[in-house]
């Protein structure tokens, strides 16, 4: 027996071959277990640039505190007094954890996430769904793609897409130039935890052009669902509590012989009853001629915009033209200043000053609204007082052009960019109307922007008209730049030719230097 | 091992083999290096990384045919065999010579990074504004240079494992560099598999699906250990490769 086992057939042969196979199925083993260990367990990923790339913003962790976990908490007492279990807020990533670590552009989502988590750990939990294992409730929770992210919170799910995270240069680009991350996972957690969730209605039936991205995403941020309504075939929802004119190509439609229909008396009994009404329009809004029933309706509540008589002898908006505070040469696109008084001062303030209004037109107030001392604008009819007033102006040096001729200067006078107009109702709500005197000022290129302020202005202005829950300071970070702009190609290819030259060379010559030696030594 | 390694060392060096090699290794790190970064006019040196990995599979194989192969061929094997240190030690000798080789073609690529932190010094101080970062990630960085000597200590092994099992040098290097373009081509293939559990299997083999976190800036522990494995599983089976044929 001894012989057999001291042998070398079996002590090298068929036992060296079990034993070697073993050896590689127990590393086989080992390596497994690290792999699933890595799914659970963060500290087998160490981060080599010993910080965050995106860190969660001290306004970001206290907004979620402020708007999420209260909402949450009070959702939960709610739930714990009637004897049922607490629900807690979820983070699910439709796919697996190693996967979306080791993709760059969900890292960050994934760091930011479990950021937040780190900091309401009895709050929030991180899942991930393999959505080709479990199709079912993929489909329930609206995924498409493996890169969704979805909030939940009780019976409430929103699905974010990767590309929704980021701001990307245009809307055809695959490459992101800054990182939305936190404000998208607060807001979304927010309109998953709110209460209620407010419509904002865009009136669809005056060939209003829905472009704008970036506006739509911001009115949703703030806590919004967007719908769409024929204001001629459909009465104004009363779950509206938001309605937008954006661009229109046409006027409202009037009441005439053929129907009693006025969209205009539509919108006047929705703001007497407490509405908020936002119209973008602008110089090319009016390049066929006034909007007699809207331009009517807006003068009612004090706002005009102000027209001249073209060569062409039609009535045509003026045209701002500042080319000291512009962004192009044209002159065009100009930087307007925040109203520091009235009623703008009471909107505007916290907000950023260096908005941006391209082909911009002129507000101005009605003939009926009084100037009072601090520059707004009062009508009273009908026992109800409105008071109107400027929230962004041009700077001194503006000039407003019609009919290739400047006819105003702004030195007189700061051109009105966008005007607020404002009624305390019968029944205890404050009816809103603001008017921007541009359309470009909700432009992609306008609201995806970090430097002009934009995009935080329509989220304010959202704030003041009552979402509360809007993530005004919530803001995004750009991408470091990866792009070099100060080389010239003759330096790279001098660099080029250096560093490929000059090492092989020093090795070739210390090879020769070597084996020549050696051979003569 | 020490007296092997060092032996093994010279030898790269008093012939012309050591030279060739560390004289293309440079200049394939410096020409993909700047043809990536400089003349592409981004800091961006992840495409860098890929690139090295894939020329790896031409590059290692040619320091390793010869560690085993030459003593084949010169009949010098027996002395090996025979000398007073174990089956272990030897080929660990060796596998660190060439490791070590390596090692330093790595250390000496990284010149190649210098000019990219000169350029981004000079633009930093041209920007009249603040901005988030200019220039190269040095966890990128740092990362994919981890990334690219575990593996390079992968390949590595699977050369050593097959400069044993043949005299030939060129069967050597040709096996060699068709097993490390399998290993390679394995997360390739992965994408055209229906059956889920081999997709995953697949994956998990896959050497660029573990690399990806090091070339964001994370130090992924299992993938190092992954990578380790790999070589510690193909020194092994040289080690076993060497039992059998010494008491054969």
């Amino acid at each position: 027996m001894k012989k057999h086992i001291k042998s070398r057939s079996v002590k090298y042969g068929r036992v060296s071959v079990i034993l070697t196979v073993l050896a590689v199925v127990a590393v086989i083993v080992f390596n497994a277990t690290l792999s699933l260990m890595a799914t659970r367990y963060e500290w087998l990923y160490i981060n080599l640039s010993g910080e965050k790339a995106f860190s969660i913003s001290d306004e970001c962790e206290e907004y979620i505190n402020r708007y999420v976990i209260s909402a949450a908490d009070e959702y939960n007492s709610n739930l714990t007094e009637a004897g049922h279990q607490k629900e807690k807020l979820t983070v699910t990533f439709c796919d697996d954890k190693d996967t979306i670590v080791s993709e760059e552009w969900q890292k960050y989502i994934h760091d930011s996430v479990y950021q937040i988590k780190e900091l309401f750990p009895d709050h929030i939990e991180v899942e991930y769904l393999n959505i080709w294992e479990d199709p079912s409730t993929a489909r329930e929770l609206g995924v498409t793609s493996t890169t969704d992210i979805v909030c939940s919170f009780a019976d409430r799910h929103e699905t974010m897409n990767l590309r929704d995270f980021y701001i990307y240069d245009n809307a055809y680009s695959s490459i992101p130039v800054a990182y939305n991350g936190e404000k998208i996972i607060a807001s979304c957690l927010m309109r998953v935890t709110q209460k209620d969730t407010p419509m904002c209605y865009f009136t669809a039936n005056h060939g209003e052009s829905f472009e704008g991205y970036e506006f739509m995403r911001t009115v949703v941020e703030a806590g919004y669902n967007i719908g769409f309504l024929d204001l001629f075939a459909d009465e104004i929802p009363e779950d509206c509590s938001l309605l937008i004119t954006f661009d229109p190509k046409q006027d409202l439609i009037a009441a005439d012989k053929v129907s009693a229909v006025s969209e205009a008396d539509k919108i006047e009994a929705y703001m007497n009853a407490g509405g908020k009404y936002m119209v973008f329009l602008s110089a090319d809004t009016f390049v066929s001629g006034g909007r007699v029933n809207l331009e009517g309706f807006l003068e009612e509540w004090g706002i005009k915009y102000s027209h001249e008589k073209g060569n062409d002898g039609i009535e045509k908006c003026q045209l701002i033209k500042d080319p000291s505070n512009s962004l192009t040469v044209n002159g065009y696109t100009i930087i307007s200043e925040n109203a520091s008084s009235g009623l703008g001062e009471s909107v505007m303030t916290g907000l950023p000053s260096n908005n941006v209004f391209g082909n911009s037109t002129r507000i101005t107030f009605a003939d009926n609204f009084t100037k009072s001392e601090d520059g707004s604008y009062i009508a009273t009819a009908n026992g109800l007082t409105r008071v109107a007033g400027p929230l962004m102006v041009s700077h001194a040096s503006a000039e407003a052009w019609a009919g290739g001729r400047a006819v105003a200067r702004a030195s007189d006078d700061p051109f009105v960019l966008m005007a607020m107009s404002t009624q305390e109702c019968a029944n205890g709500e404050t009816a809103c109307l603001i008017a921007s005197a541009s359309v470009e000022f909700a432009s992609d290129d306008h609201m995806k922007s970090a430097v002009i302020g934009n995009s935080r202005t329509i989220t304010g202005i959202f704030k003041y008209l009552g979402r509360e829950n809007a993530p005004v300071d919530l803001v995004f970070s750009y991408f470091g730049s990866t792009e070099i702009e100060i080389l010239t190609t003759k330096t790279a290819n001098t660099v080029t030719v250096l560093l490929s030259l000059i090492p092989t060379v020093i090795c070739a010559a210390a090879g020769v230097f070597v084996l020549v030696r050696r051979r003569y030594s | 091992m020490f007296a092997i390694l060092k032996k093994e060392l010279r030898s790269y060096f008093i012939n012309p083999i050591g030279y060739v090699f560390v004289g293309i290794f440079l200049l394939c790190s410096a020409l993909s290096c700047c043809y990536t970064t400089l003349l592409s006019k981004s800091y961006d040196v992840s495409a860098y990384f890929m690139i090295m990995i894939i020329a790896f599979a031409i590059l290692i194989p040619l320091l390793t045919m010869r560690l085993f192969s030459e003593e084949r061929k010169m009949r010098t094997e027996q002395l090996l065999l025979t000398a007073p240190v174990s089956l272990t030690g030897m080929v660990l000798g060796k596998y660190f010579a060439a490791f070590s080789v390596f090692l330093g073609c790595m250390a000496a690529s990284c010149i190649n990074f210098i000019p990219l932190y000169v350029i981004a010094a000079a633009e930093r101080g041209n920007l009249g504004y603040d901005t988030t970062f200019v220039g190269p990630i040095t966890a990128q960085v740092i990362g994919g240079m981890i990334a690219l000597i575990l593996i390079g200590a992968a390949f590595i092994a699977i050369g050593t494992l097959v400069s044993a099992l043949t005299e030939n040098q060129l069967a050597a290097a040709i096996i060699t560099i068709a097993g490390i373009v399998g290993f390679l081509a394995i997360g390739l293939v992965a994408s055209f598999i229906d059956v889920y559990w081999i997709r995953v299997a697949l994956s998990w083999i896959s050497i660029f699906a573990r690399f990806n976190n090091f070339v964001n800036g994370v130090f992924d522990v299992a993938a190092a250990t992954y990578f380790a494995s790999l070589a510690f599983v193909f020194v092994f089976l040289t080690v076993r490769v060497y039992e059998k044929r010494r008491w054969k």
